[in-house]
């Protein structure tokens, strides 16, 4: 039981990159934008999906009420979907953004394949 | 440092519920916490809390009385299939659960939802689910005849 007090008492509070980006947050006039508060906007999401699910569409929208970073719904087009039921595109999607999803409260997401989206797009 | 003494207390007390503090840097290590006294138990725990009933959903709030449009939407399909017996967990009751059920399912919202203790997603599949037929399928496996199907024979 001592030893496990200790190990706990060990785990100190050490400023992380979140707490970094939270607090820059909360001055938005700040000049040191660190790279946390880049990575949870709209573009670092499409950019990030683009990347390393090699996305051939990307549609993200903001949705809290104030735009505020705190909510997005996602379209991802991606041939790397193709063969693979809803649940495993989720996960691959849920894979990328895992650091992003940490900060976020709601995520909503569609994954389609290109052949899904140009159908889509045709009705 | 204080607020780390108590949550340790409370934590080895319990063996269980550490709060989310309101401080954004309690983060870190009320997780870390969390995850050496109490991760293992509940981790087991949810292994057989889902396949205890057919169908279960982690959720905000109740089916009565849901606390998040996507919880509510979750509730919403079930009850349009008429799935009303089926076992909910609120999240909002249980910190500890709200974050253990996320390791879990290795899903990083709420609602989630099980069939038969596997794993079949959060509101957006259940949705698409619901959409595409698959869903009446999945709950015909279940020995679960949806309430739609049958609306869908007496109409016909």
């Amino acid at each position: 039981m001592a030893t496990l007090l200790v190990l706990l008492l060990e785990v100190t509070p050490t400023p992380s990159r979140t707490v970094t980006g939270i607090s820059e947050k909360q001055t938005p006039s700040s000049v040191y934008y660190t790279t946390f508060d880049m990575a949870i906007t709209a573009d670092h999401i499409r950019d990030k999906l683009i990347k390393e699910l090699a996305a051939v569409h990307v549609d993200v929208e903001d949705t809290s009420p104030n735009r505020c970073a705190a909510s997005y719904k996602v379209l991802v087009v991606s041939s790397q979907f193709e063969g693979k039921p809803l649940l495993q595109r989720h996960r691959m999607v849920n894979t990328c953004l895992a650091e992003e999803l940490k900060e976020i409260h709601a995520f909503e997401q569609k994954t389609l394949t290109p052949e899904q989206w140009e159908k889509q797009k045709s009705q | 440092m204080n607020s780390l003494i108590r949550s340790t207390a409370r934590c080895l007390r319990s063996g269980a519920a550490v709060y989310p503090p309101r401080q954004a840097d309690g983060r870190v290590w009320s997780a870390s916490a969390r995850f050496l006294c109490a991760s293992a138990g509940l981790q087991k725990d949810l292994g057989q809390m889902v396949k205890k009933d057919k169908v279960v959903v982690f959720m905000k709030g109740t089916p009565a009385q849901p606390m998040c449009g996507f919880s509510n939407a979750v509730v919403q399909i079930l009850r349009m299939h008429g799935v009303d017996d089926y076992a909910a967990y609120n999240v909002l009751e249980d910190s500890e659960l709200r974050e253990g059920v996320k390791t879990f399912s290795n899903w990083p919202t709420i609602p989630q939802v099980y069939f038969s203790g596997e794993f079949v997603g959060g509101c957006d599949i259940l949705l698409q689910m619901h959409q595409n037929g698959d869903l009446v399928e999945e709950l015909k496996k279940l020995g679960i005849s949806s309430a739609l199907l049958e609306a869908e024979k007496e109409s016909k």
